[in-house]
């Protein structure tokens, strides 16, 4: 198990999105809808967005998913002009299955990557000191159940496996005669069990068979993850001899890194012509719990190694999706939204690895029915960034713990930057379906 | 199929317009001189202008070359040239380890013979480094102070002379030579001979400057203060201000004079040095007897408000100023009286500063507030820097003068208040890439 735990982290993924770490593309009809589903549930991408929605699901669903992130960013700071991260083209991927039992029962499973991060910079860049690099990769695990209620009521829930990997490095500005400066790299994962629960209901349709209207409405709630980071692994490296005892060769460390809850409210409405062509609205509103992102600490075994603190001082924030589905005779969809992607991080306590901003993002996709058991989905998303005033602010620490003067944190300075950031995000996925009902027989919404 | 065929082909010419436009790159920066003119840029000062740390004037990693006029020249774009020393210059302070502990090594000392083995001599070549016909840019003196600068009779310029050009008795001369000057830092200028004097601010005149920064004043405080606030010789009273601001004028006299635009810089509280905040009473644990000064034959227990000096370091390891009957000497500390009137006095001091630059309608930049940041802690590219010894980072092994890193932290202040005060567009230089303290 653990080797196959290990075999997974290393392939997991780890990129940003801005927004936090969060990485929301997990489902492609959604992702080119502007982020929303809570509300939409077709496809077995419910059992990530609203366990609810799965009961809208017959036969057996399977959806197998993969997104190409390319994020390009670039820092200006007094001193230097321009400086490119280094970070690379990343894939994080989903796999989803929900099948019916019963007419009452469905089951659901999930595999995905929903936070990552990765950011690296070149060697000898400016603030080596704050962060050379830093990755975050995640695997969720996710059983699921869902129940019909009611007619127009079901509710779901699901039991979250995660996985954790974390790792940085950043320079010690220690130097000898031969050296200029050492290096501290960090390494630890951890797991952690959370829930999903939700909660759909197809409440209302409007119109004759021909010519219907319908809306649906959807709740979910994903619990915070804490991963602790015990019994990572520190090694310093290029260190002068005389302060060995103070960063050893090898230590050990112990952090945690809390994945926020994520909150979700959802409506859709879909205008049906009869087999000719249908439009589906879709808008989503999340409150994500950054606030629990607060400090990031490294307490080190070996007594004599300073401690490190990193204020985060993240806010929970609110994000608005909406989206558009235009489906052609059942076979062709163009889909088209956007988000407001809301920045977790204030102004003055952004790092430069993980540059975020408040910003309307643009996204679209395709999708195309094959037959009855095979459809395909493409998306796009499309993320602009720039600020020219941001900031890390950096605080007093003595023996690893903040100083605080009349109450308040003492400043030393900040490290002041520009920004620039573009993200193209390319997905496709494939959908399987086999079983279940015939088509004529399905009543809920597609 | 066809239409699949399609709409791959369709999404592939999309994703290569997209693609195409991702461009995130800021432009190169274009540094411009603003209303100052950088062609002759000349720096006045004293050893923390010449670039001296651990004790001495060294360049084996770059030291003297990373001068903060050296650093500021360098994104000015202009040439600079310095009398850089070879070998192990002057020699200077360095760290060993032994035993599991890291132990300062002074530097050699000629006058001694219980040098530590380890301690580092002063280079064959030093006696005459520089040649004194080349024009330097860094006019830079270790030792020298504001009244130094020009004589205002013939005994003054006599003593200046011996100071800093030649004719110390041997005791006096700084390697014990007969004929030396006192001070070596100076001997890449020309001081003339004996009753045919150059001065300092002969120099200045020929110096053809465009652009100057005077960091001169330090030594006028500093000197007094590193001694335990003692006039104990020649080179360590505390300058008289009136004295002060006449010489200081006449400096900016001669720059005005050759229409060079510039910047002063004030005297930086010396007494939060690490040299007088290291040993406290809370690191010793332990009563500590003082002597309180040659004006006083008072011995009593010291107070937190008295400033013990690095230098009481060994005498302190040898049970000195553990009995009232064997109290440190005066010279080693810096008792509270005291500590009142060296800032008083460097308060004076940038006073004058500040209204003989305004007189002379040139800038000035706020060392003195600037480097009292230190003492809670400044941090630069994520590096913190404080006043603490060398954990600090800042300081170098003498406890008075900056270590590389901290000279290139000066030279960012001094490139922010050129900026500001003549429209330039200079780039301060990145504070992470000059070397802290160098540990064995």
């Amino acid at each position: 198990m653990t080797r196959i735990i290990a075999f997974l982290l290393v392939l997991a993924p780890y990129i940003s999105l801005a927004g936090g770490f969060q990485l929301n593309i997990q489902g492609l009809k959604a992702v080119a809808m502007g982020g929303a589903f809570a509300g939409i549930s077709s496809d077995a991408s419910s059992v990530f967005f609203n366990p609810g929605g799965m009961s809208n699901l017959h036969g057996h669903n399977f959806t197998v998913g993969v997104n190409i992130v390319d994020p390009h960013v670039s820092i200006q700071t007094p001193e230097t002009a321009n400086i490119d991260q280094t970070s690379g083209i990343a894939t994080p991927i989903h796999i989803y299955y929900v099948g019916e039992l019963n007419e009452k029962l469905n089951v659901g499973f999930l595999i995905n990557n929903q936070f990552g991060s990765a950011s690296s910079f070149e060697d000898n860049w400016q603030g080596r000191n704050i962060i050379q690099n830093i990755s975050l990769r995640t695997f969720m695990f996710q059983p699921s159940l869902s129940y019909r209620l009611h007619e127009k009521i079901s509710v779901g829930a699901g039991v979250v496996y995660a996985l954790g990997a974390f790792s940085t490095e950043k320079a010690v500005p220690l130097g000898s005669s031969t050296t200029t400066e050492g290096k501290a790299h960090l390494e630890g994962n951890g797991n952690a069990f959370g829930y999903n629960v939700g909660v759909y209901s197809q409440f209302l349709t409007l119109g004759e068979e021909d010519k219907q209207t319908k809306f649906a409405v959807g709740m979910d709630y994903r619990s915070s993850l804490n991963v602790g980071l015990g019994g990572g692994t520190a090694e310093f490296t290029d260190i002068p001899i005389s302060l060995a005892s103070k960063f050893p060769s090898t230590t050990s460390f112990t952090s945690e890194i809390t994945l926020p809850s994520v909150f979700t409210i959802g409506l859709s409405i879909k205008h049906i012509k009869a087999e000719n062509w249908s439009l589906e609205f879709a808008y989503d509103l999340n409150y994500t719990g950054w606030s629990s992102y607060d400090t990031l600490a490294f307490d080190f075994e070996n007594a004599d190694t300073p401690d490190s603190k990193q204020i985060q001082d993240w806010d929970n924030v609110l994000t608005h999706r909406l989206g558009l589905d235009f489906t052609y005779k059942e076979k062709y969809s163009v889909r088209v939204g956007l988000y407001q992607d809301n920045t977790p991080m204030k102004d003055y306590l952004i790092s430069p690895h993980l540059p975020g901003v408040t910003q309307i993002a643009y996204t679209a996709g395709l999708g195309y029915q094959i037959n009855d058991k095979i459809s395909i989905d493409f998306s796009y998303i499309r993320q602009n960034a720039s600020r020219d005033d941001v900031s890390l602010t950096q605080y007093k620490l003595d023996n690893g713990e903040f100083v605080h003067n009349g109450g308040e944190l003492v400043e030393t300075g900040d490290f002041k930057y520009k920004f620039n950031r573009k993200a193209n995000v390319y997905g496709l996925a494939v959908n399987i379906k086999f079983g279940g009902k015939t088509k004529e027989e399905v009543v809920t919404p597609e | 199929m066809k239409n699949i065929n399609y709409t791959i082909l369709g999404l592939v010419v999309i994703l290569a317009l997209i693609t195409s436009c991702t461009k995130t790159q800021f432009d190169e920066y274009e540094t411009s001189s603003g209303t100052a003119n950088f062609t002759t840029y000349i720096a006045v000062g004293n050893s923390f202008t010449q670039g001296l740390q651990d004790g001495g004037l060294h360049n084996e990693y770059g030291q003297q070359e990373n001068s903060y006029p050296a650093i500021i020249a360098g994104q000015m774009g202009t040439s600079f040239v310095q009398p850089l020393v070879s070998g192990t210059g002057s020699g200077y302070m360095h760290l060993a380890y032994r035993n599991g502990e890291i132990e300062v090594i002074k530097a050699y000392d000629p006058d001694i013979t219980t040098n530590d083995p380890a301690a580092i001599n002063y280079d064959p070549t030093f006696t005459t480094w520089a040649n004194k016909s080349i024009k330097y840019n860094n006019l830079g003196v270790g030792g020298i102070n504001v009244r130094n600068v020009v004589s205002q009779n013939p005994t003054q310029a006599l003593e200046y002379h011996i100071y800093l050009g030649s004719g110390a008795t041997a005791p006096l001369a700084w390697n014990g030579v007969l004929g030396e000057p006192i001070s070596p830092y100076g001997r890449f200028l020309d001081w003339g001979s004996l009753g045919n004097e150059r001065e300092y601010i002969d120099e200045v005149t020929a110096s053809n400057a465009t652009f100057f920064t005077n960091w001169l004043g330090i030594n006028d405080a500093m000197s007094w203060a590193k001694e335990g606030g003692d006039d104990v010789s020649g080179s360590s009273t505390q300058t008289n201000p009136l004295e002060f601001r006449e010489k200081y004028d006449t400096i900016l006299d001669a720059f005005q004079a050759m229409g060079a635009k510039g910047i002063c810089a004030t005297i930086p509280d010396v007494t939060r040095f690490p040299m007088f905040t290291t040993i406290t009473l809370e690191v010793l644990e332990k009563d500590i007897w003082i002597k309180e000064g040659v004006d006083t034959n008072i011995i009593r227990k010291a107070t937190n408000e008295d400033l013990i000096l690095l230098t009481a370091k060994d005498l302190l390891e040898n049970q000195v100023g553990e009995t009232m009957g064997n109290p440190l000497p005066h010279q080693n500390v810096l008792d509270k009286d005291e500590v009142v009137v060296a800032r008083a006095h460097i308060n004076a001091l940038n006073n004058e500063i500040r209204a003989s630059a305004a007189a002379h309608g040139f800038f000035v930049v706020e060392m003195h507030s600037f480097m009292d940041k230190l003492v809670s802690g400044m941090t630069f590219d994520g590096i913190d820097l404080s006043t603490k010894y060398i954990e600090g980072g800042a300081y170098s092994l003498d406890g008075l003068h900056p270590n590389t890193r901290g000279y290139a932290m000066i030279a960012n202040e001094f490139i922010r208040a050129i900026n500001l005060n003549f429209n330039a567009t200079l780039q301060p230089v990145s504070v992470a890439n000059y070397r802290g303290i160098i540990f064995p």
